[in-house]
């Protein structure tokens, strides 16, 4: 089998960071290739890069054809859709106020070479032309699992979410493409949904398409790529068979981090797992008089139903962790508690606030702050002008300078650095200077939402010192965490969220033993 | 010549004033505020109005003009945009009805004739006025051959002063970080529990009373009072202005302020009056071919 | 009201008697046009009054100092405002929405006060006499192109071209990614919306006597913003609906005349908050569309209500 698409020593920088460090790889023709790694590491970069939206500042990408062999880099990206490489988008991007149909004539637009004066006057032999077009866009309509009759007149905006990402892929393969990549096709579906997107991916294999997939979901990459590469901080550090791979100690540590438990051999989730048939919720010890109180919670963002009806409880003092997959809804939750977010049904109080209809400066003042995720550090402005911020709802002044010089002295990196824009920390300075502002507000309750989002694992092991420090100072705290052994590690209680829904809890010890969660801990 | 930097100096201070309001607002709200220039001219109609038509004096009356202007500031956050806000209308919409509501503001001022309905506040329709003389004490000062107005002294002086002070707010205050903390990052600002509608109003309060501001000393500077002022004389030279110094930037609308006064002074001694005008669009558009960020703003791009 | 009451019972006096009116709602209606081509795009340009002034001075000079017949004159002047636009389109249609809308205003000004006001054949600041013009005869060209103009326009939309331009205007990143050069329709697009416009402003000239710099300055590219978002940006008809309504509107309400700019402010913020999708909003003629309209629609189709 021949390379289809061949990337040696592509590089790319941003300022100081290597966002793509010298990846190099080969994609066989006729293969499903999946290409995974941490937050960060760079894969959408690289695809960028492939697909021509980034400049390759060094390196060749070079795509085979019959025809021959063409170098990609540094060609825009419709002349790259033009040698024949279609894409999803991780962000999904659709022609939203057009029909699906229309959405997918788009797709062929590279195919069409008539003549647009031609096409000005409404002649019979033109319009049989046309509607042999629409007739191949119902076709890929139907190949990819959409109703043409229910949905093909539909506005895009107007279509559920896993019917948005099934049109995005049609109107790919309306480009007839040599190489098909899926950037997290499956992203935010629960596991039926993206049963039926790998489904898809076979079948469209099966014929003979190449398709680059990238995807979180450990579960659904290794069981449909026949090769994978994993990225890592830009580079890549593993690359092989699934089997090879996901026993790759390196991979290993790069998505567990340091404190990988023994029995962790492999990356979880490579193997089939169905968590919610195998395992009964534990019993869960639910706080007595909590100090948040979370029941049937449900969020929405347009079509897509982020948030299933949620229930939950957080006591005085606890730290309370919240793990789950990417996507899982995890974040939207701690979203709607500080009300930037609404719900449309459900309740959420924190004392006497009702959480889901108090402005979100008055939910601050009432004591519950958030540490956002990405950390959402303002970085203009100084260290100390982001801590002094952070004292932003209160009213004692005096005591708030105080506190900032006390913080100075417990996290001498801050006092160090404080009249340097908080832009140049790095990510773990970054990540304790948002704790450190968090802390500011004098929270009853501290939202903390992934902490560990993109650092080195020396990094993650001071975030979570940090993190236990000041709950044996008494915070307490709500913790979000793709990282779910670190995050089991300090927790006294943990709930696992999966596409919306709670399906487990129990203490923190419990479910880091619970060999289920060990397995099915989705490392993305 | 030097006379004429000093001219580029004051007219500059203006400049400066005017696009510091409009940079304000776009740098917080990310909303460029096309109704910025018709509160100019209000500032400085108002101002006119109180002293000619009602007899104030012209320090009260100024004062009384520019809060006006800062509550006409609320006016735009309440009519043209905060509703599009709420409906999360795309950034292009907020332009639109900020140009709606500165067609309002020019159109009534232009229709005040003795005996229509806003005689009360204009009675000179369409034509250009000026303070009476006498209107503020103008001494004049000799200084090595050099001719300076005391009206244009004053306001260098008025407009430094008030740059100064912003500038202190802006960096040293808690309310200055806030508003830097919106400009900078919406949601981040929310987290931290600050109200960012108070915010919003309060950046165009004050943005308004500046922009005002500018429009009285303009009046009396250059001796211009009429609905038009705000369109010809600022409107494009503000957005020149911005644009040079970087939208969003504060020192750089201050800079870019001054700059364009020196340009346009030079252009005029060089190349005489009608080519001067046509010289802050040449250098506008030429800024954004080559550098659309201008001086001090920051780049811009897409996340994919 | 007598407006509409004499347009329907006495159309032919009613013709005679408003001539000059419908003679320039018809050019507004192709002016709309004009914007519309970039407006489908996704191009917030505000270049057209600059293109007009083009096209009208264009056709006077030449009227004044060549023997060339008319037709050839507007001809020219359109043409010659799409090649500007290529000269001006090149630096400056990479740039996006705000920065775009200021980079053409810049033109616009900088043409007037710049080339027009100091150049002596343009007669600088006191415009130009045109002799040719021809006020009531100018009008029956007007009313001949604005149906075909539109019609090409319409058509053009449902082409490959007009596709492409759909998918810039909804999401210019993904455009690319179907291998659309959204640079090359982009500038495509600006050079047909600069010769309508140069068009519209060569037979503009031709029911005026005259030719005034004054008017092709940023007021007159608000206004035609103005047709465009009142009436409409999703197709063609539109902005014509725009123009017809708005630029009629101060002979219908006459006691309000004197206001007409309040009255166009007004509106256009009350289009733009409650009804951003203009008169002919999507799919048809919907003045106003009432709730229960859409509830009956939703109720018809349930597969279609979500």
């Amino acid at each position: 089998m021949s390379a289809l698409l061949q990337l040696t020593d592509v590089r790319r920088h941003f300022g100081g960071v290597h966002a793509v460090d010298g990846v190099s790889l080969e994609i066989e023709e006729g293969t499903i290739f999946g290409l995974i790694g941490p937050n960060g590491a760079g894969k959408t970069t690289l695809v960028n890069l492939v697909t021509g939206y980034i400049r390759s500042q060094s390196g060749s990408i070079r795509l085979t054809s019959p025809g021959g062999t063409a170098e990609l880099a540094r060609r825009p990206p419709h002349a790259i859709a033009g040698l024949g490489i279609a894409r999803t988008f991780q962000t999904l991007r659709l022609y939203r106020n057009l029909t699906a149909i229309e959405n997918v004539l788009i797709g062929m637009h590279t195919r069409r070479r008539d003549d647009t004066l031609r096409q000005m006057l409404p002649l019979r032999p033109l319009m049989r032309l046309d509607d042999g077009r629409l007739e191949e866009a119902r076709e890929l309509l139907q190949t990819v699992g959409l109703n043409v009759g229910q949905h093909g007149n539909r506005r895009a905006s107007t279509l559920s979410y896993g019917d948005q990402r099934r049109l995005e892929v049609a109107r790919a393969l309306a480009l007839k493409p040599k190489l098909l990549i899926l950037d997290e096709p499956a992203a935010g579906m629960n596991p039926a949904e993206k049963d039926r997107v790998r489904d898809l991916i076979q079948q469209l294999n099966e014929v003979g398409l190449t398709v680059l997939l990238i995807d979180h979901d450990m579960r659904l990459v290794m069981g449909v790529c026949k090769r994978i590469a994993v990225l890592n901080f830009g580079r890549k550090i593993a690359d092989g068979s699934p089997a090879t791979v996901s026993n790759d100690p390196a991979v290993v540590t790069a998505y567990l981090g340091s404190h990988a438990p023994e029995s962790a051999s492999h990356v979880p989730g490579s193997e089939e797992m169905d968590i919610a048939a195998a395992s009964k919720p534990a019993a869960s010890t639910e706080p007595a008089s909590p100090l948040l109180e979370v029941r049937d919670l449900e969020v929405a963002y347009g079509a897509i139903k982020a948030v299933r009806g949620v229930s939950f409880g957080v006591g005085k003092g606890e730290i309370v962790a919240l793990i789950g997959a990417n996507g899982a809804g995890k974040s939207t939750i701690l979203n709607t508690l500080s009300g930037v977010l609404r719900p449309h049904a459900g309740i959420a109080r924190f004392g006497d606030v009702d959480l889901t209809t108090a402005a979100p400066d008055k939910i601050v003042r009432a004591g519950l702050a958030q540490v956002p995720e990405g950390r959402e550090i303002l970085a203009r402005l100084t260290v100390r002008e982001n801590m002094e911020l952070g004292a932003w709802a209160r009213r004692d002044r005096g005591a708030a300078h105080r506190e900032i010089d006390q913080l100075m002295t417990q996290f001498p990196i801050l006092g160090q650095r404080q009249n340097l824009p908080a832009g140049q920390l790095s990510g773990g300075e970054q990540q304790i200077l948002a704790i450190a502002r968090g802390l500011l507000a004098h929270p009853r309750l501290l939202l903390l939402d992934e902490p560990s989002l993109g650092l080195a694992p020396q990094m993650v092991d001071t975030v979570f010192e940090v993190i236990e420090r000041i709950h044996t100072e008494g915070v307490t705290i709500l913790l979000v965490e793709q990282n779910a052994l670190r995050a089991l590690e300090i927790a006294d209680r943990a709930y696992v969220v999966e596409t919306g829904r709670i399906l487990l809890s129990g203490t923190g010890a419990t479910l880091r033993r619970n060999p289920e969660v060990q397995k099915a801990y989705l490392g993305g | 010549m030097t006379q004429q930097v000093l001219n580029a100096i004051f007219i500059g201070s203006i400049y400066a004033l005017f696009a510091v309001g409009y940079t304000l607002v776009f740098g917080v709200l990310d909303v460029l505020n096309l109704a910025h220039s018709a509160v100019f001219m209000l500032g400085a109609v108002i101002t006119y109005s109180l002293v000619v038509l009602h007899g104030l004096p012209f320090l009260p009356a100024a004062i009384i003009a520019v809060l006006v202007c800062g509550l006409l500031g609320l006016l735009i956050e309440f009519v043209a945009l905060r509703p599009l806000r709420r409906r999360n209308a795309p950034p292009i919409s907020a332009l639109i009805s900020t140009i709606g509501l500165a067609l309002i503001f020019v159109a009534i001022v232009e229709q005040a004739t003795p005996g229509t309905l806003f005689s009360w506040l204009w009675q000179d329709g369409a034509n250009s006025v000026r303070f009476p003389s006498g209107t503020v004490p103008n001494p004049t000062y000799h200084l090595g051959g050099l001719t300076i107005e005391g009206t244009k002294l004053g306001i260098l002086i008025i407009s430094v002063v008030l740059m100064l002070v912003l500038g202190y707010v802006i960096r040293f205050t808690q309310v200055g970080r806030a508003l830097r903390a919106v400009a900078e990052n919406r949601r981040a600002a929310t987290l931290l529990g600050i109200n960012v509608d108070r915010i919003f109003a309060s950046t165009l309060f004050l943005s308004s009373a500046l922009g005002g501001l500018a429009g009285i000393l303009f009046g009396l500077a250059i001796s211009d009072i009429s609905p038009y002022i705000g369109r010809d004389q600022v409107e494009l030279k503000g957005l020149a202005v911005i644009v040079l110094g970087g939208m969003g930037s504060i020192p750089g609308a201050v800079l870019g302020g001054y700059l364009l006064g020196l340009i346009e002074v030079l252009a005029f001694v060089r190349f005489g009056s009608n080519v001067e005008a046509g010289v802050a669009f040449a250098a506008l558009f030429l800024v954004l071919v080559l550098r659309p960020q201008g001086l001090f703003g920051a780049r811009l791009r897409e996340r994919l | 009201m007598d407006f509409f009451i004499e347009l329907f019972t006495n159309p032919v006096g009613f013709y005679n008697q408003h001539e000059l009116l419908i003679a320039q709602i018809g050019i507004n209606a192709i002016l709309a046009i004009a914007i519309f081509v970039t407006f489908y795009s996704g191009q917030l340009t505000l270049a057209n009054a600059g293109f007009m002034a083009i096209g009208a001075y264009t056709t006077v000079i030449m009227s004044l100092y060549l023997p060339t017949p008319l037709p050839v004159n507007m001809l020219v002047g359109a043409l010659l405002a799409g090649l500007v636009s290529v000269i001006v389109g090149l630096p400056v249609l990479r740039l996006r929405g705000v920065f775009l809308a200021i980079a053409t205003i810049g033109f616009v000004e900088a043409l007037r006060l710049g080339v027009i006001l100091n150049v002596p054949i343009t007669g600088e600041g006191q415009g130009l006499h045109n002799p040719t013009a021809d006020p009531l005869g100018g009008i029956v060209p007007i009313l001949i192109s604005l149906p075909i103009l539109a019609y090409l326009v319409w058509r053009l939309t449902k082409t490959r071209l007009g596709q492409a331009w759909s998918a810039i205007r909804e999401d210019e990143l993904a455009a690319s990614s179907n291998g659309i050069n959204v640079p090359l329709y982009k500038m495509i697009a600006f050079i047909v919306s600069a010769v309508l416009a140069g068009y519209a402003g060569a037979l503009e000239t031709h029911i005026n006597f005259f030719v005034d710099p004054t008017e092709y300055g940023i007021t007159r590219t608000i206004q035609i913003l103005t047709f465009a978002v009142v009436g409409g940006t999703t197709n063609v008809f539109g902005p014509i609906v725009g123009a017809v309504f708005l630029t009629a509107l101060p002979e219908i309400v006459r006691q309000f005349a004197a206001y007409r700019d309040v009255v166009n402010g007004v509106i256009l913020i009350l289009v733009i908050i409650f009804r951003p999708q203009g008169i002919v909003g999507r799919g048809g003629l919907a003045i106003i569309r009432p709730r229960w309209w859409i509830r009956w629609r939703a109720r018809e189709r349930p597969a279609a209500a979500h």
